[in-house]
């Protein structure tokens, strides 16, 4: 065996002996046990179909939830100005959906390329990615704290749901999705690949235990959470709307439903995939065809939660009665509004509204809703 | 609104005849290996899997002259052989190429 393994490797390469091997290995191709020995599970078509759609579609959530998240905040500091509590929840949504936002450009790059950025970019732009992920969660589930407050403790929400408390809460949020983060920060490296230079967590230890932390975390903070308080306030907001007469109940429960249906049709089958990825890790299903598939259904899934994040600004802003006067007052004092605006869709006739209907609403929460 | 639905559908369409190349986080791995031995004239490279690469098990992976990929454990005593036997015949190609 020894002499064997030497004379291949021996100081012999001429052009014959190269010829020789070549032939040998078709040989062996053909006739021995090439076709048992196991071969890698190869994810070419999940790359190439990663690679056709991914970038552009990254990049189609960065302009649509740039412009939107944008748009929203300056609505906010322009006629807002963060005077109550939802005000400073719908700030903090549109900055946590910015800041997920502008990660994207990145991975569109990478997805297209390789990682070019360097490992502290890497680090960081994981590291936004993941807070933005969380902090967007988070709002959602603060808004849904604070309608909960306004409708159903309405005495006490006269003193809670202020600016001061808002702010307060906000800051406790990011503080929370800053450090939920932070394994991110700390493992994700740049480094070379099968030729490829990728970013990804290097965890020390057990990666498998790292790998089902992190998805576990991701599971629990970002649906188990957020699920059971938003099932919780919104059972209550519809458990105290039903015995009001107000002619606009139906169109809040509509809102409601609507609220939770996109956040749980979005997010769901996102959880789902990363959380049937990470048991495979742990060696539960074997299969290539089923990697694959969970590969295809990371992509799509991921994309998914990432629209997200543009409809934010219309499910809780333009959806809102007031917000489309105050677009309409924004885009007035714009020099070509009309192109602009036919360009988002928006085809908005100035001349026929006037703003006395301005004041009509009472209350900021049938707004939000 | 119909600009908007016409812009999703060229970016779209833009994306298929595109095709570009590569993918992020996914990568080929070995999901079994033989102990099947695989003759050493038939290889000319190899690559370590591990687990932390996001594998199930860690792996040598033997590229063949044809440029095949086969699985082999880690640490059987005839896959060591193998990979010490590459490692030296790169290391002498290495050193001639910068003679």
């Amino acid at each position: 065996m020894r002499l064997h393994v030497n004379g291949t490797g021996g100081k012999m390469s001429s052009s014959s002996t190269e010829s020789f091997k070549v032939e040998i290995s078709t040989l062996y191709d053909y006739y021995e046990n090439y076709n048992d020995a196991p071969k890698p599970c190869s994810k070419e078509s999940v790359k190439r179909f990663a690679a056709s759609f991914l970038p552009l579609l990254y990049m189609l959530v960065f302009l649509v939830g740039l412009m939107g998240n944008i748009l929203v905040i300056v609505v906010l500091f322009k006629y807002k100005r963060l005077k109550s509590m939802t005000d400073v929840y719908l700030l903090n949504l549109a900055i946590s959906d910015l800041l997920f936002v502008l990660s994207l450009p990145f991975w569109s790059y990478f997805t297209v390329d390789e990682w070019i950025f360097g490992t502290p970019w890497c680090k960081i732009i994981s590291w936004i990615y993941l807070v933005g992920f969380y902090s967007g969660i988070f709002f959602i589930m603060l808004m849904s704290i604070d309608r909960y407050l306004a409708i159903v403790r309405a005495v006490f929400s006269l003193k809670a749901r202020t600016a001061f408390y808002g702010l307060i809460t906000s800051l406790i949020v990011w503080l929370v999705a800053l450090s939920a983060s932070i394994p991110e920060l700390i493992f994700r490296e740049s480094f070379k690949e099968q030729n490829y230079t990728t970013c990804k967590p290097r965890y020390p230890g057990n990666f498998t235990t790292w790998k089902l932390f992190s998805t576990l975390e991701i599971n629990i903070l970002g649906l188990l959470i957020p699920f059971i308080v938003m099932a919780f306030c919104y059972s209550m907001i519809i458990k105290t709307l039903v015995h009001c007469r107000n002619e606009k109940k139906n169109k809040a429960v509509r809102m409601i439903f609507a609220v939770m249906i996109v956040f749980f049709f979005f997010w769901t089958p996102y959880n789902i995939v990363i959380f049937l990825q990470s048991l495979e890790i742990t060696g539960v299903f074997r299969n290539c065809q089923v990697s694959r598939n969970l590969d295809y259904a990371f992509q799509v899934t991921e994309i998914l939660g990432l629209f997200h994040c543009c409809l934010n600004p219309v499910i809780y802003f333009f959806m809102g009665e007031k917000f489309k006067k105050y677009l309409k007052m924004l885009f007035m004092n714009w020099p070509l509004p009309v192109d602009i605006c036919k360009w988002c869709g928006l085809h908005i006739t100035y001349h026929t509204e006037s703003t006395s209907s301005f004041h009509t609403q009472s209350t900021g929460d049938q707004d939000a809703l | 609104m119909q600009h908007l639905h016409l812009l999703c559908l060229s970016l779209l369409v833009l994306g298929c005849v595109l095709n570009v190349s590569g993918g992020n986080n996914v990568v080929d791995c070995c999901l079994r290996t033989s102990e099947n031995h695989i003759p050493g004239r038939i290889v000319q490279d190899y690559w370590i899997q591990l687990v932390q690469d996001g594998c199930v098990i860690p792996a040598t992976v033997f590229i063949t002259t044809r440029g095949k990929r086969l699985c082999a454990p880690l640490q059987a005593p005839w896959v060591i052989r193998l990979r010490e036997k590459l490692d030296a015949s790169s290391a002498r190609k290495a050193k001639s190429q910068v003679i």
